[in-house]
């Protein structure tokens, strides 16, 4: 009986002692604080989504942070993102009063080992994300291509417009391209609007983009949507879902591009925080999604807010750093200006039976070449020799670009 | 379209829109004019408030910080030859010798005037553009913008003055170190050394306080006197006369302002090379430029002030008809309006036309107001050019630091100011022309851009678009058209002199 008294006894202060404790310790981090400035990092310059991201969430988190410190908003534009995410690994203050807005993109630009990297998203604190994102790819009103599968099995090449490599638009155009769809990718529309203005000039064809970003424009120019990556959306119902038509190795690219989606716009404070303050950040940050003030903000500027967990975040990142070598090379590869595939290029052989000035123009098997001294690569015996070096009467294989004089490759016995 | 016109009038004049747009003229004026705050910064704080406010209160509280900005950008360009921001570059030109001559008040009038009749030539464009603002839009792709940025680089030679070998090898140098950063259109690394800080290239407002700011500094320094060593003289005098110079140019003006809205048109080129382009234009058609021009000509000041502020009309072309943002600074406008339920495209011209309206006005209205404003204290601006070095320099040099640095909250911008302020310096003894370095810089990755994508829709074959071919034969006629002049006119004095 004494005993039994004794352990409730026990068990009530330890109740009573560990309650004590979580009131000292909300009341260490409302003292540390109070009168603080608290930053928030923005991984661009003013204007766009991830500043908007920021600022809403810098003027509704600070009122849930015990001591309600002040939030100012830094810009910290650079390097798609690796300046502000390198700031916060190597010199932000690790105390918890440095907060930034990172790409999504980051765990990819780490995985892969862009240049000036110098950050590790395992080490760094996430405290959840603001939004989930949907890509969708659109086509032109009046195009011919209509589906998802149309475009598969598409004999008429489908011209994509786009910014340029390490961009959405960019990349998912270079998916399909890689998986084989006969699609062409023209870059330098910088912007979305861009893009669809393109559409409408009937410069291009199709082009990718979030699909915030695309709404008005289907809306406004009928673009039709034909396949999505990333959240599903109720207003993209019937629209299937990118995986639908790619090969097993699109697919695991297609997974890689879509697993940031999830974390949209990811939020994160330094290395080595403490506990309990990276606790109550964490809270506050979900508390300013939910509060239904910044809602309301979000709502009138069309922008969806979606609480996701730190968690879901630290997945997503580790996902995609354990992302295999052969999907990274993918990657890779599609970021690149593509190189010409001499086995798919037509092909004339025969006798050389012209030269004109010195090699800069040679007739084979009755057709006409233009050689080029730089882009032309030539080959006697298997040597790799200058164009002076053709003379009627060898016997050639000319290799070129349909629709174009200039050989790309002459190789001659 | 009369209603939309009167319905938009009315709402930027109903008393709480109207006193929003004083509050946004007197921030534009005031902390946007000084180097470091741009007026995206301004712009990014005062979103906000704007969840609180109908259509026509957020447009007159956040474009009118855009609105008028060039105004006041140009007090420091005259009085320390610092820019207060992208477009006002080529207002030192002849501003700040101007303001060392004595006469800033005349300078600071000039400019202030010209800027108002800018901007309502480029209100005024932008309502005519108004039936054909899509299909104009529509008819400019790739290969026409291509050309369109050509025939700025046709500028180079004219503001090279006369050192014409030099100036293209300055622009030359410009175009390399445009090169250095990510190419946007392959994704390829020039000239970055694996350096994070070159990924993005080289900024403009960095480069451009180094080589025109840091120069005059070191010579104040050295030569130990305040900008201006001339007795200033009667201030009240030299304003009336700068107001009076602006009307005496109206041409001028007219021209410069056409130059503006062209350039405003142009996605991507926008604020920075208005003024230059402007400048050029002006130095090669007015009589005897080549003489005055960068000695304190007052028509220099005129020409560029009018351009930059008439560009905001013709940059909300682009905008309003198909939401492609002429800046980024509209980008970032117009991502706010959304909060009230302001989108551009199509809409802006059907349904919101008086929406559209109301930004006309404004710009016209904000205009005459900021400009009155801005002469007001014109006298006191002036006064600015007699304090002594010891505490102008500091002053001075702390604005530039603080300009380089505050863009993008890096430590190495302030580095890259110091390197071009030394280059600027031996440039500036040594006789070589500075504007062809910036247009090098600016014009390089946009004719880049616009050439790869067209030869990447067309082939060669884009040169052959009649847009082209138009635009090519404009580009001939200002190329040759200084040689003609200078054969027509000496061939008159012949006949005067004989």
């Amino acid at each position: 009986m004494t005993r039994k008294i004794g352990l409730g006894f026990l068990s009530i202060c330890l109740t009573v002692v560990s309650a004590m404790n979580i009131s000292t310790e909300a009341a260490s981090v409302e003292k540390f604080y109070k009168g603080k400035k608290v930053k928030m990092i923005v991984r661009s310059a003013p204007g766009g989504g991830y500043d908007f991201y920021a600022r809403l969430i810098a003027r509704h988190m600070a009122k849930h942070i015990p001591g309600n410190p002040k939030m100012i908003v830094v810009n910290m534009p650079g390097a798609g993102g690796i300046v502000a995410a390198n700031y916060m690994m190597l010199r932000a203050k690790q105390d918890g009063t440095e907060l930034a807005i990172l790409s999504r993109e980051a765990p990819i630009s780490q995985r892969s080992k862009d240049v000036g990297v110098k950050f590790d998203l395992l080490k760094l604190n996430p405290l959840g994300s603001a939004a989930s994102s949907t890509f969708i790819v659109t086509l032109a009103k009046n195009h011919p291509v209509k589906t998802y599968k149309q475009l598969r099995n598409s004999k008429k090449q489908v011209l994509f417009g786009a910014s340029g490599p390490g961009a959405g638009s960019y990349t998912y155009a270079a998916l399909l391209k890689q998986d084989g769809f006969n699609v062409k990718i023209i870059s330098g529309f910088i912007g979305g609007a861009s893009r669809f203005l393109a559409i409408e000039r009937g410069n291009v064809h199709a082009t990718a983009n979030s699909y915030e970003s695309t709404a008005k424009a289907i809306e406004e120019l009928g673009l039709v949507p034909i396949l999505y990556s990333g959240a599903k959306r109720s207003e993209l119902a019937g629209v299937p879902h990118i995986s639908e038509q790619l090969s097993a190795k699109g697919r695991q690219f297609a997974a890689l591009m879509a697993a940031p989606l999830a974390a949209g716009r990811p939020f994160y404070t330094t290395p080595n925080v403490p506990a309990d303050r990276l606790a109550v950040l964490r809270a506050a940050f979900k508390s300013a999604i939910e509060d239904p003030a910044a809602r309301l903000e979000a709502k009138k500027s069309k922008r969806n807010v979606t609480w996701t967990s730190a968690q879901t975040v630290e997945k997503v990142n580790r996902e995609v750093l354990d992302a295999s070598d052969a999907v990274i090379a993918l990657y890779k590869e599609s970021q690149k200006k593509p190189k010409l595939d001499y086995t798919k290029l037509p092909s004339v052989a025969g006798k050389i039976s012209d030269v004109k000035k010195k090699g800069k123009s040679i007739v084979v098997g009755g057709k006409k070449f233009k050689i080029s001294g730089k882009r032309t690569k030539v080959y006697v015996a298997g040597k790799k020799v200058k164009r002076k070096a053709l003379k009627v009467g060898m016997n050639c294989k000319v290799m070129y670009q349909k629709g174009k004089k200039e050989a790309v490759k002459v190789d001659c016995k | 379209m009369l209603d939309a016109a009167i319905d938009g009038l009315l709402g930027i004049l109903e008393w709480r829109a109207f006193l929003l747009m004083i509050v946004g003229i007197i921030v534009s004026s005031t902390l946007v004019a000084m180097p470091g705050i741009g007026s995206k910064t301004a712009i990014a704080l005062m979103l906000p408030v704007a969840f609180v406010l109908n259509q026509f209160e957020a447009i007159c509280l956040i474009m009118s910080v855009w609105a008028v900005s060039n105004t006041a950008n140009s007090i420091t360009s005259i009085l320390f030859s610092v820019p207060g921001g992208g477009g006002s570059q080529a207002t030192i030109m002849d501003g700040y010798p101007m303001a060392r001559k004595g006469e800033a008040a005349r300078a600071l009038a000039a400019a202030f005037t010209s800027s108002a009749i800018g901007g309502i030539i480029g209100a005024i464009a932008l309502f005519l553009a108004i039936p054909i603002l899509r299909p104009l839009v529509l008819i400019l792709g790739p290969p026409e913008f291509f050309m369109l940025v050509m025939v700025g680089v046709a500028m180079v030679g004219t503001l090279s003055g006369k050192a014409p070998v030099k100036g293209i090898i300055v622009g030359g140098l410009g175009i390399l170190v445009s090169l250095v950063g990510v190419h946007i259109s392959t994704g390829i690394y020039r000239f970055t050394f694996d350096q994070i800080y070159l990924v993005d290239g080289l900024k403009l407002i960095p480069v451009t306080i180094g080589l025109f700011a840091i120069p005059e500094l070191i010579y104040m320094a050295v030569k130990g006197t305040g900008i201006s060593d001339v007795p200033l003289g009667d201030l009240t005098k030299g304003r009336r006369q700068g107001i009076k110079d602006a009307f005496i140019h109206w041409w001028l003006i007219f021209r410069s302002s056409l130059i503006g809205i062209w350039v405003g048109i142009i996605p991507g080129l926008g604020s920075s090379v208005a003024d230059w382009f402007a400048y050029g234009s002006a130095k090669q058609t007015c009589s005897g430029a080549s003489e005055t021009f960068g000695k304190g000509d007052v028509r220099g000041v005129i020409a560029v002030d009018a351009a930059t502020n008439a560009k905001e009309g013709g940059s909300l072309i682009p905008t309003l008809a198909f939401g492609i943002p002429g800046s980024s600074t509209l980008a970032l406008i117009f991502g706010g309006l959304i909060i009230v339920g302001i989108s551009p495209g199509k809409n802006m011209l059907t349904t919101d036309l008086h929406l559209t309206f109301s930004m006309i006005w404004l710009l016209i209205v904000g205009s005459v107001i900021t400009s009155i404003l801005c002469l007001a204290f014109t006298r006191q601006l002036a006064l600015a050019t007699t304090i002594r070095p010891m505490v102008l320099i500091p002053i001075v040099l702390s604005m530039a630091v603080i300009g380089s640095f505050a863009a993008s909250s890096r430590f190495e911008d302030v580095i890259i100011m110091a390197v071009f302020g030394l280059i600027g310096y031996f440039m500036r003894f040594a006789g070589w022309p500075r504007p062809p370095f910036l247009l090098g810089l600016v014009l390089g990755p946009i004719a880049e851009r616009y050439l790869w994508t067209s030869i990447q829709l067309f082939g060669g074959e884009f040169l052959l678009r009649p847009g082209v071919i138009t635009i090519f034969l404009i580009l001939v006629i200002i190329l040759i058209y200084p040689l003609i002049s200078r054969k027509f006119f000496s061939g008159k004095k012949n006949v005067v002199s004989g």
